[in-house]
């Protein structure tokens, strides 16, 4: 069964930390389809985190369809991570390599164009939230 | 959704001294409660207002939607850790579990038992010759084995090491995985806030500062840093909740529901414990609650 | 919450327990002794005509054991209200357990139980020492024939005073939240208390008696100046006042004047008795015309008295007092916990 850490020092929030550990298990096969994945209880107990934080995280990897609870037993891995498309990774690449660089030829240098994609990650994914 | 507390103007004043003033709040049920301010902000006060230890000097405050005190039945349903986890120096902990039968309907007899267990300590023994980490141990067993609906715990892990702190932690998460049980923790210490809690109110000089959802908060406050600025020329929405400056830069902690959409900031998100200290040391002089935003859609 | 209480003060039970069990056992050894003796010689004295010798030989048996009991009683209440009352609340609330006491009960259940609990347990200890040491003492009391003296020691009024001890330590804690100043304070109140009742109380709260009698003592060439004037040996007089022919108080216990001499003269006046008036009939001064000039002038005592009849009367309604006044501090100790303490 998989042991989760926290790493309070990282700054990224603790059920995103669980999620994408839970991701990096099913990437290097230490957690396989049929899997149980540790109670809420046992977590916690471990951890010293809040209860809900745990739920949440579970939540989010049933929503992308990785896990599925089995109620009174726990909750198990049910699917695998969806390798991407790598024609797609292909098509986005060279489109952004395209545009960055026109933003080069405009003047921006790496760190204006660190800041302008972070805003713009920023506002397309929090759009959903506020 | 119902509420675990809810107050409505409530205050308490020692002679002519406000030790909490003005407290509205909504605090809903199912959440890890922290309940943050420096020393003497009025923590203690309304806790103890809300285990009927204290009256109100003003305003109102029901608990699990009955009067703080009132009674067995209302007793029943709060467990209470008090600040320095008093404990009778003189009775050994065996003696405590069986006043906690005595004393309690609902005493589960069972679930004290086997904390203590755990605890590794002689039965015997007299609380007073605990440690600090043991007792605070024994107080929540004394408070979770009533098997109340909620938990309120007055600095539990103030005095403590950092292993008994952890410890003490690891048990209390693990009674709410398993009882689903509400639970309000006041501290002044900044740590540990994150993991552990999922509603937050700042209390500072008797008022509330800040009070809301944690993931809510979280979203909703944004660190800016570019070239100097005056605050005054920031939206109107944005609304500043820290700022410093040098000749050539400045930095705000906003708080704002609209996306930050001047690519001329470098917009970070504030860690919780940030988020606290940045309030702790900028507490609005009115001390008007802040609440959140109205329109939020969750 | 009835068993923690007694959880909780187990201590101090078994050591007043073992203390009664202590008294029980020296009384039970030499009290026997005493009713024999008593039995033996005092019972027949009359008969024989030794009734001094026989009654001095009783009185002087076990001497500082009488004295160890009068103390024990008298003490008793006080600790009582020290250490079982004083820091009933005053620990819980200095040492900062009422947050738990308070968190798991209702603090009304709690004061009612401990209140009660404890109370009737201090009334009850003190009873059983009070019926064993006025059972003991009952020979000597009967020959020393002043059972007014040990009011305080016999009977139901030590149960009264532990009671009263009790609550008013309790209501000491309370009000004043630390246990030390709370002990201090508590024994001065008791000890005021227990003052005021038996020197303004207890004399008028049963109605005395009030007789008139001859006095006897200006013409007395005796000794003594004290006067006998009571009906029984055992009554307490409470004041003796010498009057004239018009009702007037003259001086105390049967003499004229502050000193206790009154000045009695024979001039050309005849017999004269100073502050009063002169005989000018009687030209010898002879004891016998000194108590016809004392008649003849009307000089009399007028005699304030509980009779023996009052004693039980009187023993009730001094309970009754310190019963009465420890139930009201009870109430008022219920209601500032209640209101005043948050």
């Amino acid at each position: 069964m998989i042991e989760f850490q926290l790493d309070t020092a990282s700054g990224v929030a603790t059920y995103l930390q669980l999620v994408q550990q839970v991701h990096q298990a099913l990437q290097l096969g230490i957690l396989e389809p049929g899997d149980q994945l540790p109670t809420a209880q046992q977590v916690v107990a471990k951890l010293a985190i809040n209860p809900n934080t745990v739920l949440k995280a579970y939540r989010d990897l049933e929503r992308e369809g990785l896990v599925r609870p089995r109620p009174g037993q726990g909750t198990f891995i049910v699917g695998t991570l969806p390798r991407s498309d790598p024609a797609a990774q292909e098509r986005f690449l060279s489109s952004m390599t395209t545009w960055l660089r026109s933003a080069r030829a405009a003047g921006l240098g790496p760190d204006d164009i660190e800041a302008i994609y972070r805003t713009a990650v920023r506002n397309l994914f929090t759009e959903g939230v506020a | 959704m119902t509420a675990v507390i809810e107050t409505s103007g409530l205050g308490k004043r020692y002679g002519r001294k406000w030790g909490l003033r003005d407290c509205t709040e909504t605090i809903p049920e199912g959440r890890v409660v922290g309940l943050v301010g420096p020393n003497g902000a009025g923590k203690t006060t309304l806790l103890h207002l809300a285990v009927g230890l204290l009256a109100p000097s003003a305003g109102s405050i029901t608990v699990l939607g009955g009067h703080p005190g009132d009674g067995p039945a209302q007793l029943a349903k709060v467990g209470f850790v008090a600040q320095d986890t008093p404990t009778y120096a003189g009775l050994s902990v065996a003696k405590h579990l069986r006043m906690g039968a005595y004393l309690n309907k609902n005493w589960d007899r069972q679930l004290a038992e086997s904390r203590i267990d755990q605890l590794d300590v002689d039965p015997r023994q007299k609380a007073g010759s605990l440690s600090g980490g043991q007792r605070a141990q024994l107080a929540l067993t004394l408070a979770v084995a009533r098997r109340p609906e909620l938990l309120i715990l007055d600095e539990p892990v103030a005095s403590l090491d950092p292993l008994a702190r952890r410890e003490f932690l690891q048990s209390l998460m693990e009674i709410v995985a398993k009882d689903g049980v509400s639970v309000v923790l006041s501290s002044h210490l900044v740590a540990d806030l994150e993991r552990v809690c999922d509603y937050l109110v700042i209390l500072i000089a008797s008022h509330v500062q800040l009070s809301g959802e944690v993931s809510e908060l979280l979203a909703s406050h944004w660190r800016l840093s570019g070239p100097r600025r005056d605050p005054a020329s920031l939206p109107s929405d944005q609304e500043v909740v820290e700022e410093s400056h040098t000749d050539k830069q400045s930095t705000f902690l906003v708080r704002t529901e609209k996306p930050i959409l001047d690519p001329g900031w470098n917009v970070k998100p504030v860690t919780l414990d940030d988020l606290v200290l940045a309030y702790l040391s900028n507490p609005r002089r009115t001390g008007r609650a802040r609440k959140p935003g109205l329109g939020v859609v969750r | 919450m009835i068993r923690f209480t007694w959880m909780q003060s187990r201590v101090q039970a078994m050591v007043g327990l073992g203390a009664l069990a202590i008294i029980a056992i020296v009384l039970a050894l030499t009290g026997p002794h005493l009713v024999h003796l008593y039995d033996t010689t005092v019972a027949g004295c009359a008969a024989q005509g030794d009734c001094p010798a026989a009654t001095s030989t009783l009185l002087g048996n076990d001497n500082s054991l009488q004295l160890v009991l009068d103390v024990i009683v008298e003490v008793v209440p006080v600790l009582i209200g020290l250490f079982w009352g004083a820091p009933l609340v005053a620990r819980e609330l200095e040492t900062g357990t009422y947050r738990l006491a308070w968190t798991q009960v209702t603090r009304i259940r709690w004061m009612v139980v401990k209140l009660g609990l404890l109370g009737l347990a201090s009334m009850v200890a003190t009873g059983l020492l009070s019926l064993m040491v006025t059972w003991w003492s009952s020979p000597l009391d009967r020959v020393r024939m002043t059972p007014f003296a040990s009011f305080d020691q016999r009977g139901l009024v030590p149960v009264g005073y532990a009671a009263f001890a009790f609550v008013l330590g309790v209501t000491a804690g309370v009000l004043i939240r630390r246990t030390l100043p709370a002990m201090a304070t508590a024994l001065g109140g008791f000890v005021v208390a227990r003052l005021v009742v038996a020197h303004w109380g207890r004399p008028y709260i049963v109605s005395p008696l009030q007789i008139t009698i001859p006095d006897t003592t200006i013409a007395a060439t005796g000794t003594s100046s004290a006067s006998a004037g009571a009906p029984d040996p055992r009554d307490w007089v409470i004041s003796d006042q010498t009057v004239n022919a018009n009702g007037h108080v003259i001086g105390q216990f049967g003499s004229v004047g502050p000193s206790g001499n009154t000045t009695v003269s024979l001039g050309a006046h005849g017999i004269a008795i100073q502050g009063v008036g002169s005989c000018p009939n009687l030209h010898s001064q002879t004891p016998r015309n000194v108590q016809r000039c004392v008649d003849q002038l009307r000089v009399r005592e007028v005699l304030t008295y509980q009779p023996i009849g009052h004693y039980w009367a009187l023993q009730w309604s001094e309970l009754a007092i310190f019963l009465g006044t420890a139930v009201v501090l009870s109430g008022f100790c219920l209601w500032w916990v209640r209101r005043r303490l948050t």
